[in-house]
């Protein structure tokens, strides 16, 4: 496997060049819509404390920005000219997915999580200086619970690229066929494994058993607390995006223009 | 430089594009590619590219597999499209880019090129019309001093004068171990530039020759009145009078008339390779 870390930074400068102006044009376009809704709650007296409004609305954005990030990771890949140019620059397989992911993560989440905290500084600031029911504080984005937010993107932002690679049109409802059938497949494979180990807990196939007397065992709590929780865990946050990685790898060394 | 042998390939399984293809091109040459439309002249330059993949056989290029996509292969080659990607960005931005990627590349060389295409390296490539467009690509792809470059189309738009320009140009700008490969169906275009031909119909190389071979073998004569020569391979009603492909029994030197070339082949095939493979 070839890797340059110059032609990995030209990739990423080249990226910049290209979508700035798209990228700048979407933070805008959110900003927008926040300063929107906010300004609605606020009319219809529904803002209370600005961190419940934060914990509404950030979720929202931030996943729906991932999506549009990672959607758009191979935007090259839309068009017959732009795919066969970007095949065609004298960079390896592994830089092109390397500065890619560059974007994906580390870039997206600063200005994520950056602008975030950047609107919510600017729109506390704004209404705790005209009006004393407001009082200014800052909204902390890495303050959710057990970080919530980062692992959703954290699973789901590889497979999302890997649509962007594989697919060179509509992307969006693809991508989304993609995550719901690996869902799918992992919540099936979850299900047989309960099934099996602990039948009492089942009416049907997988028909969870409502009768009141059936309550878990020991042994199905001990099972929550033992190893199993480690193992989906490690799966889960560390297996499935790593392979979904080298997926886009093999499939974006394998993709013709 | 590039060896295919028994080389198959199809989008889709019905309709092959190429079956049991063998092409041998030699480097320091331009070649002009020709075939009529949907023969798979692009195809061609795309596998050479390593944009598609053959699905049977071997291709190698500079000694390489083209699929492989190594950097030091796509270095060494530029592929220019019949559709050239728009940019918002000036020529010279575009330039800044992309020029990073080639070890090669010569500020002086692009500076020239575009000068004599007339290009303002400020002006912004998605004001450019169609023609100028491949102009600064070609300009581009010149200066990467790549040793191999594929045009497909590259006349399509370019006006009469810039026709002949980008002849001059090319021939001019080419280096002594770098070779072109030129896909087009205008044939007229590639007079006086090119080395050799190749002539694709029906997924198969029917003919891969250099010129100086064909007109050692062949001569191209033309006459005013109706009467063919008797020993004529092939005949062509131009304004005027008559084109005749004969064989070269006399070693006339004449002007091989390109689109006669690829009527003669198309038509007169058995016999054509005949005459050409006669010691």
């Amino acid at each position: 496997m070839e890797f340059n870390f110059n032609l990995i930074t030209q990739l990423v400068r080249l990226d910049w060049v290209k979508y700035k102006k798209k990228y700048f044009g979407l933070i805008g376009v959110f900003f927008v819509i926040m300063f929107g809704v906010l300004a609605i709650r606020i009319y219809q007296h529904d803002l209370h404390d600005f961190n419940d409004f934060h914990h509404d609305v950030f979720p929202f954005f931030f996943l729906i920005g991932g999506v549009v990030m990672c959607v758009s990771s191979f935007q090259e890949f839309r068009n017959d000219e732009t795919r066969s140019q970007y095949l065609s620059i004298p960079a390896s397989t592994l830089d092109k997915l390397i500065s890619k992911m560059i974007w994906v993560l580390p870039v997206f989440l600063l200005i994520s999580y950056g602008g975030y905290f950047l609107f919510s500084s600017i729109a506390n600031g704004i209404l705790s200086a005209f009006s004393e029911r407001y009082e200014f504080q800052y909204f902390n984005p890495f303050a959710y619970e057990d970080h919530i937010l980062l692992k959703i993107y954290w699973i789901a932002h590889a497979s999302i690229v890997m649509a962007s690679i594989w697919f060179n049109k509509f992307v969006i409802p693809k991508s989304f066929g993609i995550t719901l059938a690996s869902i799918l497949a992992f919540a099936l494979i979850m299900a047989l494994i309960f099934r099996i180990l602990f039948p009492e807990l089942f009416d049907g196939l997988f028909t969870v058993t409502r009768r009141p007397n059936i309550r878990p065992s020991v042994a199905f709590e001990d099972f929550m607390k033992g190893p199993f929780v480690t193992i989906v865990k490690v799966i889960g946050f560390g297996i499935v995006p790593i392979y979904y990685w080298i997926v886009n790898y093999f499939k974006l060394k394998e993709k013709e223009a | 430089m590039i060896q295919a042998n028994n080389l198959s390939f199809h989008y889709t399984t019905k309709k092959p594009v190429y079956q049991n293809l063998d092409l041998h091109i030699e480097p320091g040459k331009i070649y002009g590619i020709l075939g009529k439309n949907g023969v798979g002249k692009t195809t061609l330059l795309k596998l050479i590219n390593g944009l598609v993949f053959p699905k049977e056989g071997s291709l190698d290029v500079f000694g390489d597999r083209p699929q492989n996509r190594k950097v030091s292969f796509l270095n060494e080659i530029f592929y220019i499209r019949e559709e050239i990607p728009t940019s918002k960005l000036s020529i010279k931005k575009e330039k800044n880019l992309y020029a990073p990627f080639y070890p090669s590349f010569s500020e002086e060389s692009h500076q020239i090129i575009l000068s004599k295409f007339d290009l303002d390296p400020n002006e912004r490539i998605s004001n450019l019309s169609f023609g100028q467009k491949k102009k600064a690509h070609l300009a581009f792809a010149l200066a990467t001093g790549c040793r191999l470059l594929l045009l497909d189309e590259p006349t399509n738009a370019l006006d009469i004068p810039s026709k002949s320009q980008f002849r001059k140009v090319v021939s001019a700008h080419m280096h002594e171990n770098s070779s072109i490969l030129i896909s087009t169906h205008q044939v007229r275009d590639l007079s006086n530039l090119i080395d050799g031909v190749v002539i694709i119909e029906k997924g198969k190389i029917i003919l891969s020759e250099e010129l100086f071979e064909i007109s050692k073998k062949m001569a191209f004569v033309s006459s005013l009145g109706t009467a063919v020569p008797e020993d004529a391979i092939y005949s062509e009603r131009v304004p005027g009078g008559n084109i005749h492909v004969v064989p070269n029994t006399k070693q006339l030197e004449t002007d091989i008339d390109l689109e006669v070339l690829f009527n003669a082949v198309l038509t007169e095939q058995s016999q054509f390779i005949k005459t050409l493979n006669a010691s």
